[in-house]
């Protein structure tokens, strides 16, 4: 019988490449492990997809987000198109802004750059805690709004925010420098021990600031 | 003028895969178009492509101009290959091509910025597609084009990702960006060009004061009238909403009057946005398909010889054809006629007028706010009559009672079926069978079709005049209640009463029109 | 047994073939598929034989042509109309229907095929007064074929061979023909399920399965195409021309892919309308993989010849019939 793929045999498949393919190829597997990691954290510090704010929550969950990434290789780029996962559902079906926040955090405080620029205008996302224990000689800067709790726990970094905070911000920050080009909510450095937050739009209200100073559109409010 | 050569062309069709295009024309750029609009004139924004309805067309102006810097063969094949690409590639069709604009527009909410967006997406999508797979001389094109400040990063970003040197430097930090979008891989579009805008948008805004076309041709009148159609069709199926797919067909007003889109009917009349709400409706409801019954024809009732078989023994004598038969009675020899009764097609099977009853009270969903089911599943119905040449008419109701209902006696205008079909009353609900049977007495051979949520308040009124009348109809109650059980019960009996139930858009293809348990006009 | 001229003759035309009840159609099955026509228990086989049927759209007194009466046709297309102008200058010509008519040739042929002559002596007589004929018409500015010139070409045809995406291609297309995951194989008297994973592809838009014939149907008429048009190879753009107007008769569209395309506007009746875009959209996922097709049915050459590798993996139905035909499934 006639072999019906004969005509075939001699076939030899012309792979074209261009320096994109080896790129994508590259970043995908970056992204893989980054997804990984986070989808990780997840399933430890969230029980059935809730996870609650709490001083002890958030310094587990940063623990583990810290363990997850450690031997990981990524770069600012990287840390953007996480982003951009996160809004897609069918990568992440269950992103919470929290432990996103605090994740993406981590990340930024172990990247090698010094300036970590995050362009979050027009997005669907709020993410909260970002710029947790930003540490000295680091600086995030965030183009569009964040969540609550931005900038708790500032360890010496400084965080620029060209949109508004919402409540919490600069909570329990230590040392370190916020700027917030608009508004911000309530509660603002609450249980701050050092550091500056200057917000040039409107504070929704003051927290109980154990040291450190807050300014508002130039002017000191805090203490 | 020039022309292109003739085996140029055959080469880069076979390179192509044949794409049923017609011949190419080289041109000179169009001075009456200069005239009117301001933005191409001489050394700016002039197109040197253009793609209508299929036809490319090169403008000979540039081609000398390019020429004295590269071949001019190779200028030609790079031109050809980016414009048949984006035919036999990305974006393929106008519903591609609204679905990359949407993703756009979801990032810079500007529809001019959004529209420029997708338009530079879809140039390195095919750019690089011709590239890698067609073995193109585009970069050679890029490296000798004049290049405006979105040029330039884009060809640094081509520099990147084709490994070519196209004499650009700089834009370092934004090319890291964007290199990283898989071009090539059609499902990750919609994600690509979100990061693509992003990226890009200041340059874009920057760009929107100092506007010049894109070099190698705007994007929006490649579409043919059939490919818009297709398209809007498929943009009804995708949106979320009524309001997210008015908002698009917005913004490509100016362009679906070009193409004379809208001349058909669509478009006039006041409200652009209710206009833009009821071609969702018709475009969603083209997508679905619902069987409709039709009447059965009539027998004449008489037999006729219709054809042979071999007489057997048993078999009876006056059947047998003697011509056909030789004169002789032998098994084997003699053919015997079969008989079979006769069809008069002076009555065809029929597809009789449809009255369509929908509810619009305030229990229903507005549907410019949401799909609504009812409306959507009355469009489906309208469109399955009108195919057969069928006419309609509408019979929307609120609380009739006090005037909200609206009647549009039978007829085959589509629009006007559609502008009564979305009108929302959002008020009580009372359907007053007297005002139906005003149409029954005009043509009482009609079919109903009748879609509510039940939840009428002179709800027994209504049952004793469905189970009254003889016409076929097709019931389709939305969501589950008390009241649709009961009309259940009370029709069940009724083999002229057909009824569905909807839930989800998947349920209407169920619906079949005019389904009866038997048929009343049969005669034997 | 006397067997008419009609059955003798090896071209052969049915004007009006669905005037032909259903039942009468079937009789004749045999003899239009491949020669042999069989009355009374005798039987008379056409050596070389062509068959044109001619059909106007369906109205009073016409059946419908049965399935396989329809499958055993290579190629349907449409008679146009030739327009206003044409027509009326057909219409001027003064005894246009006797312009191709020679009495003495025909009452030659008709002498001969009511003679008792052997078929084949016959046959051989009966080109001689085909070789009349073609005398006459080259004097009209015609140019007959001969029969060596006929066979001529014919070798020529056999002789084309299609290209890999040409031969890829088609197998692409009868893949999504005659594919069904769910059941092994498309069949008229069964479904497709909801939700099925194919439903993209022809294999969901139509309700039977492609015959056998086609496959040959589309080779020869491709062959002819490319032999036509001067060229070595016959590829992917024969193959592509040619496969609407094979396919058109042969497939039972379903009711949403009708409505879908009917009220397009085109220039082909609605049944050539369908195939040729059922043709353009596999052609456009062909051209999607092409190279990963073309690899498969090299890997699978490879696997058939005792290679121990794995066949390629891939959505398209193809990569299914491939790993079917291997015995992977």
């Amino acid at each position: 019988m006639k072999n019906p793929f004969s005509e075939f045999k001699d076939f030899r498949p012309k792979k074209r490449e261009i320096p994109l393919d080896k790129i994508i190829a590259s970043k995908e597997k970056v992204m893989q492990s980054l997804i990984k990691a986070y989808d990780k954290l997840v399933e430890q510090e969230a029980k059935e997809l809730v996870w609650l704010v709490s001083y002890h929550s958030v310094i587990r969950a940063y623990a583990s987000a810290e363990k997850t990434i450690k031997n990981m290789e990524y770069g600012v780029e990287d840390i953007e198109e996480f982003l951009f996962e996160i809004e897609d559902s069918s990568k992440l079906p269950y992103p919470i802004m929290g432990l996103s926040g605090l994740y993406v955090s981590a990340l930024c405080n172990r990247a090698k750059e010094r300036e970590i620029v995050l362009d979050l205008q027009n997005r669907n996302i709020a993410l909260h805690l970002l710029g947790y224990r930003l540490p000295k000689g680091k600086k995030l800067i965030v183009y569009g709004d964040l969540g609550d709790f931005t900038g708790i726990g500032l360890n010496g970094g400084e965080i620029w925010v060209e949109g508004n905070t919402g409540n919490w911000t600069g909570a329990g920050m230590r040392m370190g420098k916020m700027v917030i080009k608009k508004s911000v909510g309530r509660r603002t450095g609450e249980d701050m021990v050092g550091g500056e937050i200057h917000v040039e739009g409107k504070i929704l209200g003051v927290g109980n600031v154990r040291y450190g100073r807050i300014y508002e559109k130039g002017g000191i409010v805090s203490p | 003028m020039k022309h292109i050569p003739k085996s140029t062309w055959l080469k880069i069709r076979r390179k192509h895969f044949f794409p049923p295009l017609p011949f190419p024309k080289v041109a000179p750029k169009d001075q009456k178009a200069a005239q009117k609009d301001p933005k191409i004139e001489e050394g700016q924004g002039k197109a040197v492509l253009e793609i209508r309805n299929k036809q490319i067309t090169i403008d000979s102006g540039f081609l000398s101009q390019i020429s004295e810097r590269m071949p001019e063969g190779d200028a030609i094949e790079a031109l050809l290959d980016h414009a048949i690409a984006h035919y036999a590639f990305c974006p393929w069709d106008f519903a591609n091509y609204l679905r990359l604009y949407a993703e756009a527009k979801r990032v810079c909410k500007d529809k001019d910025i959004a529209k420029k967006a997708t338009d530079h997406f879809m140039d390195v999508v095919v750019d690089t597609y011709c590239v890698k797979e067609k073995e193109s001389t585009i970069p050679s094109l890029y490296k000798h084009m004049e290049k405006g400040k979105i040029d330039q990063v884009i060809c640094a970003l081509y520099q990147k990702i084709w490994g070519k040197d196209l004499n650009v430097s700089g834009f370092d930090e934004l090319v890291k960006k964007l290199m990283r979008i898989p071009y090539m891989n059609k499902k990750r579009w919609a994600e690509g060009i979100k990061r693509f805008t992003h990226a890009l948008r200041p340059l874009l805004e920057e760009e929107m004061f100092n506007p010049a076309s894109n070099p190698l041709g705007d994007h929006k009148s490649m579409f043919s009238k059939e490919s818009i159609d297709k398209g809007l069709m498929e943009l009804a199926q995708s949106a979320s909403s009524p309001k997210e797919f008015s908002e698009l067909v917005n913004d490509f007003k100016e362009e679906l009057e070009e193409t004379g889109y809208l001349d058909q009917g669509i478009g006039r009349g006041k409200g652009q946005e209710s206009i833009a709400n009821i071609l969702y409706y018709m475009k969603l409801a083209q997508n679905y398909t619902l069987s409709l019954k039709k009447l059965p024809e009539k027998k004449s009732g008489s037999i006729y010889p219709h054809s042979h078989s071999p007489w057997e023994i048993e078999k009876p004598y006056y059947d047998i054809d003697i011509w056909t038969s030789f004169g002789k009675i032998l098994p084997g020899l003699t053919q015997v006629w079969n008989r079979k009764e006769g069809e008069i097609l002076y009555l065809e099977e029929k597809v009789p007028n449809c009255l369509i009853i929908i509810d619009s009270s305030g229990s229903m969903t507005d549907p410019r706010r949401n799909l609504s089911y009812a409306v959507l599943g009355a469009a489906c119905a309208c469109e399955a009559y009108l195919k057969c040449g069928s006419e309609i008419a509408i019979y929307n109701f609120s609380d009739a009672e006090v005037g909200g209902k609206c009647i549009l006696p039978f007829t085959k205008d589509r629009m006007a079926i559609y502008q009564s079909l979305c009108k929302y009353f959002g008020g009580g609900t009372y359907l007053k069978p007297s005002d139906i049977q005003v149409f029954e007495d005009n043509d009482n051979d009609m079919d109903i079709f009748f879609i509510t949520d039940m939840k009428i308040s002179n709800f027994s009124e209504v049952v004793n005049y469905f189970n009254n009348i003889k016409n076929r109809v097709t019931a389709v109650h939305i969501g589950e209640s008390v009241h649709s059980q009961r009309f259940a019960l009370s029709v069940s009996k009724k083999t002229n009463i057909s009824l569905y139930h909807v839930q989800k858009k998947e349920d209407i293809p169920k619906i079949v029109l005019g389904q009866v348990k038997e048929y009343l006009h049969q005669m034997f | 047994m006397v067997w008419s001229n009609f059955v003798q003759l090896p071209v052969k035309i049915v004007d009006e073939i669905n005037r032909l009840p259903e039942t009468k159609q079937s009789i004749i099955l045999d003899g239009v598929d491949r020669g042999n026509w069989e009355y009374l228990n005798e039987m008379f086989t056409n050596y070389e034989y062509c068959l044109f049927a001619t059909a106007n759209y369906q109205d009073l007194g016409t059946f419908t042509i049965i399935p396989p009466m329809l499958d055993r046709f290579d190629v349907m297309v449409e008679s146009k109309h030739p327009g206003a102008n044409i027509s009326y200058l057909i219409g001027s010509f003064y005894k246009k229907d006797e312009l191709l008519r020679h009495e003495k040739c025909e009452k030659e042929l008709n002498k001969l095929l009511s003679s008792k002559l052997p078929y084949k002596t016959k046959m051989e007589r009966v080109e001689k007064v085909y070789e009349k004929f073609g005398k006459y018409l080259k004097k009209m500015g015609l140019k007959p074929i001969s029969k060596e010139e006929r066979r001529a070409i014919q070798r020529q045809m056999v002789g084309l061979e299609l290209d890999l995406d040409a031969n890829a291609y088609l197998r692409t297309l009868i893949s999504e023909l005659s594919f069904c995951y769910k059941y092994g194989q498309k069949r008229a008297n069964e479904k497709c399920e909801e939700g099925c994973h194919f439903t993209g592809y022809l294999c969901h838009s139509i309700k039977n399965c492609i015959s056998n014939r086609f496959p040959v149907s589309m080779k020869v008429y491709a062959q002819a195409l490319a032999w036509l048009l001067g060229e070595k190879q016959v590829n992917i753009e024969h193959i592509k021309t040619v496969a609407p107007y094979a396919l058109s008769h042969r497939l039972q569209w379903k009711e949403e892919f009708v409505a879908t395309y009917e009220k397009e506007s085109r220039m082909d009746p609605l049944p050539i309308h369908l195939a040729k875009v059922a043709v353009d959209k596999v052609l456009e996922r062909y051209g999607e993989q092409r190279e990963s097709i073309k690899e498969a049915l090299a890997v699978a050459y490879s696997i058939s010849q005792g290679e121990e590798i794995a066949p390629l993996e891939g959505d398209h139905p193809i990569y299914w019939e491939i790993k079917r035909d291997l015995g992977e499934l």
